[in-house]
């Protein structure tokens, strides 16, 4: 029974984890840009839903919707008049303006909200259902439900609309792309707002979830690119398959062995996988002329 | 060569970034001169990082301390001046800062930092150079282990007696009220460690069983359900949890709320004495939540009152409420200032000689010290949280109103 209830909670975090880390596998595919703020714009969607709660009772699933619309501005923003000009320059630099970003985003937090912790309490948070002895809280199937109904929208977007198909063409080969017509600086703007407001839908639910403090960021962004690693850098697919493992190791492994090892668990099958399949689940080997 | 052209926008973002990233990984928050005559008083701490929460109520203790002493002419007619620097919770920083700060910055003495995980390593430096340490939150076995004759523990006991009042209280309930499976996860630090193995031992003497041994979780836990199924499983029904932080505490109830996980009580080595955070995070489930107390906000000892209003002048918040770490931090300014005062000056060693021949008045209360640094004569009070409130519950001879501990506590 022990161990169904740890599959059951390793799923529904899974769900969470894809959803914070799709944007992160999306940016990548698109730029061949490792956004290290990524975690840290999921903390402050966090904050932003935990004001918009306390202040003004916004629901934090209302506030998601809120959320994408203005970070996907801020986001296009961003890529617009910082990013694309540091990555046509040197991808380093622009490697280096998104620890900024996280940076300015943490002190923001601290200095706005202190460095105390937060979470996101509503009136539903305390709700558990249970079947036998197996239980489910309401808040995580809340989130699940969420998490599949964005990165539903997100595949179809990305499958069967034209601009899906120009973002797969950018990411597959920007050079291909651009010569069939595709406007590859305006869809790179586009992809990257896609991407942070995904972020940004993430932050409600994962606030519900954990208790958050302003540089928490940086413990969340070593296991977001741990799952886009294993997934196959810039794919959807491998990523949604890392998270859910990555969700059924940490609950299940946990309940084995103890909870200090249980947290290298995921980090071991990443290395044995990536020794196995170096490119990750989904990913391409990439061959470039010298 | 090519010249690489960049926008202005950019570059003044990459100039942020680097400036923003050398501040987080520990930048100073005072670099003003101070005039000789001032005493320099240096101090790191985690103003970031997962000890942020406790790092900030005891930055902001030493800022009150530094507030009140100048208010009444300093120590000796020379003002104090705090030289701080944040160590972002990590105990490489907090030494390498702690040897800047007497060698670099040539402060005249040290206050310890927040937390035994931070003590342990940078008491070595204060040893190194004969700096008087006085620290208010380190206080588990191995910040004494090596017998340093520098360190002083500014609380009323050390915290392998932390937990105490639980283990007397549990002793006075009757068998049919008394729990009888207990569950010790940890953080793996060394404060929440001693306190949990005392209580184990403890427990097992009394003939309550172990269902879930001291078996540690790492900083960065947050996801507590797993570690919840396994303690309900196992039938726990006194959980003794080695919280360090509001972080491991609350993620704590709420894992365990969400997977049933309902013992009859629920003790908490550090969490619920966080006072309006505690509410913030957990709302009703802090209900019958408890942990130790070695102050109190409406304590009449001398210079409580001072201090509890100065802070809530300086750092006002909705519940007026004061963290027990800002006071520990306070109490060892206190002791510090004491001792400078006595001994007519910053001589060290002096200071030190007259911190191991006396007893001195703090808001922890009064008591000394022995060798190695460890108080003499003090004791922990049972706090559990009753209808939104904080009360003292053990002994009883010092509850609040004479309330007593409530049990089974109320579902969480």
């Amino acid at each position: 029974m022990l161990l169904l209830q740890g599959l059951v909670l390793g799923i529904l975090v899974g769900g969470m984890y894809a959803l914070m880390a799709s944007g992160l596998t999306l940016i990548f595919g698109v730029m061949r840009l490792i956004n290290i703020a990524h975690a840290a714009i999921i903390i402050f969607a966090s904050y932003l839903s935990w004001q918009l709660l306390r202040v003004l009772g916004v629901d934090p699933l209302i506030s998601i919707v809120i959320l994408v619309i203005v970070f996907f501005v801020g986001g296009a923003l961003l890529q617009k008049y910082v990013l694309s000009a540091l990555i046509d320059k040197d991808l380093s630099l622009a490697l280096l303006a998104t620890l900024g970003v996280a940076n300015v985003l943490e002190g923001m937090e601290g200095a706005l909200w202190t460095s105390s912790f937060h979470a996101i309490n509503t009136g539903y948070s305390d709700q558990t259902y249970h079947f036998g002895d197996v239980y489910v809280p309401l808040i995580r199937i809340i989130t699940f439900v969420a998490s599949v109904i964005i990165l539903a929208g997100l595949y179809v977007l990305l499958t069967h609309t034209n601009l899906g198909r120009a973002i797969r063409a950018t990411t597959q080969n920007r050079g291909v792309a651009q010569l069939v017509g595709v406007n590859v600086n305006r869809i790179t703007m586009i992809a990257f707002g896609i991407g942070i407001a995904v972020a940004a839908a993430a932050g409600p639910l994962m606030g519900m979830y954990y208790p958050f403090y302003p540089n928490s960021h940086w413990g969340w962004i070593g296991k977001l690119m741990a799952i886009v690693v294993l997934g196959g850098l810039g794919s959807f697919r491998g990523t949604l398959l890392a998270a859910l493992i990555l969700g059924i190791a940490e609950q299940v492994s946990i309940l084995y062995i103890p909870a200090n090892w249980a947290a290298t668990v995921f980090f071991v099958l990443l290395f044995a996988v990536l020794i196995v399949r170096p490119q990750g689940f989904f990913g391409h080997v990439a061959r470039e002329s010298l | 060569m090519r010249i690489l052209r960049v926008t202005r926008a950019p570059l003044a973002l990459t100039i942020l970034a680097l400036v923003a990233t050398s501040c987080g990984l520990g930048s100073q928050s005072a670099t003003t001169p101070t005039p000789g005559a001032d005493i320099k008083v240096g101090i790191s701490e985690p103003l970031t990082g997962d000890k942020s929460d406790i790092g900030t109520n005891s930055d902001n203790g030493y800022k009150v301390w530094e507030a009140v002493v100048n208010s009444h002419g300093g120590i000796n007619g020379r003002k104090v001046h705090i030289i701080q620097y944040d160590n972002n919770s990590l105990a490489d920083t907090a030494v390498s800062q702690y040897q800047k700060l007497v060698t670099v910055d040539q402060v005249d003495v040290l206050l310890g930092p927040v937390s035994s995980s931070l003590v342990i390593p940078t008491e070595a430096v204060a040893a190194q150079y004969g700096k008087v340490f006085v620290e208010g939150t380190g206080g588990s076995p191995q910040v004494f282990a090596r017998n340093f004759n520098n360190v002083f523990f500014v609380q009323p006991a050390t915290v392998e007696h932390q937990a105490d009042p639980l283990v007397d209280w549990i002793k006075s309930l009757s068998p049919d009220q008394r729990p009888t499976v207990a569950g010790y996860p940890t953080q793996d630090d060394p404060f929440a460690q001693a306190v949990v193995e005392t209580v184990h031992t403890d427990f097992e003497a009394m003939g309550i069983k172990t269902g879930y041994a001291v078996q540690t979780y790492p900083p960065t836990q947050t996801d507590f359900t797993s570690i919840g199924s396994q303690l309900k499983a196992a039938k726990v029904d006194i959980l003794v949890q080695g919280s360090v932080a509001d972080q491991d505490a609350a993620g704590a109830v709420k894992g365990y709320s969400q997977v049933g996980f309902q013992p009859k009580v629920s003790y908490f080595a550090s969490g619920p004495d966080s006072a309006s955070t505690w509410l913030d995070l957990l709302s009703t489930k802090a209900e019958g939540t408890m942990t130790s107390l070695d102050w109190l906000q409406e304590s009449t000892v001398p210079g409580n009152k001072e201090f509890v209003d100065t802070y809530l002048k300086m750092f006002p918040n909705k519940d007026n409420a004061v963290p027990a770490e800002a006071a520990e931090a306070y109490a060892a300014g206190e002791v510090l200032a004491a001792a400078i005062n006595a001994t007519g000056g910053v001589d060290n060693a002096k200071i030190i000689t007259w911190l191991h021949a006396n007893k001195v008045q703090s808001v922890e209360g009064k008591f000394g010290w022995d060798a190695a640094g460890r108080p003499q004569g003090g004791t922990f009070d049972l706090i559990q949280w009753q209808s939104g409130h904080l009360n003292i519950v053990w002994p009883l001879n010092v509850a609040t109103n004479g309330t007593k501990p409530t049990i089974p506590k109320p579902s969480w």
